[in-house]
Parts: structure tokens; sequence; C-alpha cells
């Protein structure tokens, strides 16, 4: 299958790394913002960048055009996202146009989940959270099935 | 040497940076401060605004203990190092971040005992947090169990 990763960078990308053997024997490719890290990614598998849609409104309703763009270009089979904001356009269209959507919490949430992820909830086939106490606060759709760490 | 990381988030920390700073006037060891988009010019530590991740990663490698924002990312990577681990939470009230969940993760592994928080910030409390530091032990690395389960849904799905 082909697997597109969708994160921001910083530790959402770190969280991406440390579990790409999950997605060994599948094509994946990279969805993130650009960062000091683009090499490392680029050297991982092939990927798509851009500015940190968190920062402006009208970066994250461009998000939603591009995230259609992308999508309906690659046709991946299923979106993963750690977060954070980039997820929702892509979980958004995946939703419509059928791709099944993996959403994991990021490991830095413990108690409360994050805005993304109480999006998220309402657009997602899985919604799994690396703490089990954070599973209790949200819905019944929340899994805890491991942590990246 | 230690080594001081404010991450790669895009607001600045100059409480750490400041901080750091003043540890490395205190101190008898090397120190190296990443310091992101801070304005702050540090005059005691060595520093520079980003590394790439090799860079980071070889910094880390020869770093005694790591000083650190308490993001996931750093705080994954200092610790698949085995090195001790001292956090500083990017507080919401100082406009270092958008909320102060990196308070609840700092919170969550000193109640497990695998860091250090440092909670009232200065160069002092910084090299009595440093000298605390080495008698932690490092978070075992598992990230294997999550990835298998990805790999069943995966297979599920196809």
């Amino acid at each position: 299958m082909k697997v597109a990763l969708v994160c921001s960078h910083g530790g959402h990308l770190t969280e991406t790394l440390q579990i790409l053997d999950g997605f060994k024997g599948h094509e994946i490719f990279f969805i993130t913002y650009f960062s000091s890290r683009d090499d490392e990614v680029m050297s991982i598998a092939p990927a798509y960048f851009c500015r940190n849609i968190g920062e402006r409104i009208h970066l994250f309703l461009w998000a939603f055009i591009w995230g259609l763009w992308v999508l309906l270009k690659e046709k991946p089979n299923v979106v993963f996202s750690t977060g954070a904001e980039i997820a929702i356009p892509f979980f958004f269209w995946a939703k419509l146009l059928g791709i099944k959507t993996l959403f994991l919490e990021s490991w830095c949430r413990v108690r409360t989940p994050s805005r993304t992820a109480r999006l998220a909830y309402h657009l997602v086939d899985k919604f799994w959270v690396q703490w089990p106490q954070l599973a209790e606060q949200c819905g019944s759709k929340a899994e805890y099935r491991g942590a990246v760490i | 040497m230690i080594l001081v990381t404010v991450g790669t988030h895009d607001q600045p920390f100059d409480r750490l940076v400041q901080a750091a700073d003043d540890l490395a006037r205190l101190a008898d060891e090397k120190v190296f401060i990443q310091t992101g988009v801070s304005k702050l010019t540090p005059t005691h530590a060595g520093f520079r605004d980003f590394v790439s991740m090799e860079e980071m990663n070889s910094l880390i490698e020869k770093a005694r203990v790591v000083i650190a924002q308490a993001g996931a990312g750093t705080i994954i990577t200092v610790l698949k190092y085995g090195k001790p681990l001292i956090l500083v939470p990017r507080l919401k009230q100082f406009n270092e971040i958008i909320n102060d969940h990196q308070l609840e993760l700092a919170e969550a592994l000193q109640a497990q005992n695998r860091v250090v928080l440092v909670a009232e910030l200065s160069g002092v409390s910084l090299l009595a947090a440093v000298n605390d530091s080495s008698t932690h032990r490092p978070i075992h690395m598992d990230g294997v169990d999550l990835s298998a389960e990805i790999s069943k849904v995966l297979q599920e799905w196809n």
C-alpha cells in the first residue's frame, strides 16, 4: 500500500521517524514543514514540504487546496499523522475520498488532547494516544496501543 | 560538555538561553546552547541558532548532560543516547509556546523519576540540576510495540 506520513516539523516528525518500522513493506512519502531537517526527510522517502500552516489562517486554508492536490496526485491508500494542524486538511479530504486514516496523538500529550486531536477525532478511522490516562479523556474511539518511546 | 537546546519551535525561549548562559559562567564545564529564534547573544557559552539533525545527534553524543525544552522530539532524541536529561518546559505565560503541554509531559516523566524537571529557572538551579542529574536513569526505548500495532492495522486495511 501507499502511505502518506503527514506531520509538522520538530517533535511530530521525530515521533514519526521513531515508528517507521511499522510501515515496512509499504510505499511511504512525507508531507511536512520546511525545516533544518529537510535533507534527512528526503533521504528516507519522497517528501512534500510547505510552510508552517499553523502560523496564519490563510495558510491553513491554502493547505486544503494544496492537500487535495497532493492526495489526488499521489493517491495514497492510507494517511497517517502524528499532528499537528497539518493533519486536518489531509484527514478532511481523506475522509471524503475514502482513504483510510490513522491519527496518533503526540507523545507529549499526557492528560489533555491537543486541538488537532479534538478535530481529528471526528475525521479518522483510528484514533490512538500514547498515554493510557489520555485515552480515558477522549471518546470511545480512542485507543492506547503503545508509545514511540 | 553541557548541551542546552531549545528545539526548532518558532517562538523564542529567552529564559532558558539566559539561564544557560548564566550556567556557563558558574560551571567548570563548557556549555553549548542551541538558541533557536532567540535574539539574545550568549557571552559565556558557545552557541548556534539552529543545527542539522546530524549535528544535533553528534552534539548529544558528546554531551555529558543535556538541558532541553520539554518537547517530545528533543526528549526522544536525547534519551536514545542514554544521556541524563534536565527538562525546562516552555510556558504559555512567558509566550514561549501556545499551551502548557510541555509542563504536563515533564511532570509525567519527573514522576517516573526519568528526568530532572527545573521549575524555578536560573543559572544556579540549572547547576544544581546538572549535579543532580547523573543519578537519573534514562528512559527505556520502546518504539517496537507501537510499530507492530501500526503494521497490523495496515495489514487489516490491505
